[in-house]
């Protein structure tokens, strides 16, 4: 019994530490965050899709923590990559009147954008609005906790470090 | 009681009109998201689904986000996705689905927790009836316990929900439902089922993809998809589904 309980006990706790090195975060400064949301003309090539909205005659396509593929559909048998709104943290998006609302990690952030000519702003932004990223095995080692990172910093993404990048 | 009976069956008409996924609006203009979002525009407010809350934006001036609610969920259950259906908001949770009406859009309020088994679960809803993928997912904590199945309820009676369907899946990620057609993300394939029925579902046709299918949109007779190699779009009609395009 004893030594079932011991090989149970390693089991778990190598079970445990693996999982405590498997994710790390990326973080970013603050200053940096809140200046980072920014409209890439040319497209970039889609790595980890995520979500899909679409907004009139547009798909727009969530590059996992990266950004949003913005994708002209007027012909779906066609869609060409426009553009890409670089977007630190991004998991998520909605859109209401031409404001693109985006998670820019923990900050909830409006961008107001013209998909035709590829211009566009970030009107609004609401601080610490969001949660953080969860990491994705919901394991976030004790050095990365907002008490124990470097003061001013935001976790933008998780990298599986057993992963080919 | 009646109220949410002509209601649901208004909802019913609605959405056999137009669009039954993703936002609706009133004379504002919004998009449409999958079954996956965390993000719903419906009129002047935002709604935010993550790991605690749900929380409410007002941003009818769009210089501005005003937080006019914030509903805070058990420890220990997660909320994934948010579907809105006309004046209700569902809610998937990895215990159950919510269900919250917008009476007062600015404050959503409770209306009904259909639980099951602890899994991921996204939602979808047409008529009177929801659709729920039940996920296991064996590398994170919260899902690692549950089942892999599709869930038909039936909402005719909004605050005592029914199951009238339970089918078993591969592992279904995100759906999407437009008219006699339903779409699931399933394990490595697009399932593409007969919703004609929808208290006797028949599979049409699995799509073999090469990566794992997770977010899709059906709307107009175009499916949307994302799965982990890029962006594919399926044209559909009675009795055809056929790729049209795929980006990388």
């Amino acid at each position: 019994m004893k030594k079932l309980l011991l090989l149970f006990s390693i089991l778990l706790f190598s079970g445990f530490s693996y999982n405590g090195v498997e994710y790390i975060p990326m973080l970013m400064d603050r200053t940096e965050l809140e200046t980072s949301v920014q409209l890439v003309s040319s497209a970039l090539p889609i790595r980890n899709p995520g979500r899909i909205y679409i907004y009139q005659n547009w798909l727009l396509l969530v590059e996992q923590y990266k950004g949003i593929h913005l994708i002209d559909n007027a012909d779906p048998a066609n869609p060409v990559r426009r553009g890409f709104l670089r977007v630190p943290g991004c998991q998520s998006m909605a859109v209401r009147n031409g404001v693109l609302y985006v998670d820019n990690a923990v900050d909830l952030v409006g961008f107001q954008f013209d998909l035709n000519t590829m211009q566009g702003q970030e009107l609004v932004r609401s601080r610490k609005a969001l949660p953080e990223i969860n990491s994705p095995d919901g394991y976030v080692p004790w050095e990365f906790s907002r008490a124990n990172r470097p003061a001013n910093t935001e976790i933008v993404g998780w990298i599986n470090q057993n992963a080919d990048v | 009681m009646k109220k949410c009976i002509l209601a649901l069956a208004l909802t019913g008409l609605l959405f056999s009109c137009d669009s039954f996924s993703g936002d609706s609006s009133g004379n504002s203009s919004t998009g449409t998201g999958g079954s996956m979002a965390r993000f719903a525009c419906i009129g002047d407010h935002l709604y935010v689904v993550d790991e605690s809350f749900l929380q409410t934006f007002d941003i009818s001036d769009s210089t501005k986000i005003v937080r006019t609610s914030r509903i805070v969920s058990n420890w220990n259950n997660s909320i994934e996705t948010i579907f809105p259906a006309d004046s209700l908001l569902f809610l998937g949770s990895t215990s159950g689905m919510y269900i919250y009406n917008l009476k007062d859009p600015a404050t959503p309020k409770f209306v009904y927790l259909y639980t099951h088994v602890v899994s991921c679960d996204p939602v979808v809803v047409q008529g009177k009836y929801a659709y729920v993928t039940l996920r296991t997912e064996h590398d994170t904590w919260s899902c690692n316990r549950g089942v892999d199945q599709l869930e038909v309820i039936d909402l005719s009676k909004i605050n005592a929900p029914k199951n009238v369907g339970t089918y078993p899946m591969v592992n279904p990620r995100g759906l999407g439902i437009d008219g006699n057609h339903l779409f699931i993300c399933d394990g490595m394939d697009l399932l593409v089922m007969d919703a004609t029925d929808p208290l006797a579902l028949t599979e049409i046709k699995r799509i073999e993809l090469d990566g794992t299918p997770y977010d899709v949109i059906a709307k107009n007779g175009i499916l949307t998809l994302s799965y982990s190699s890029g962006l594919k779009q399926y044209a559909y009609s009675n009795d055809t589904i056929q790729e049209i395009s795929t980006i990388y």
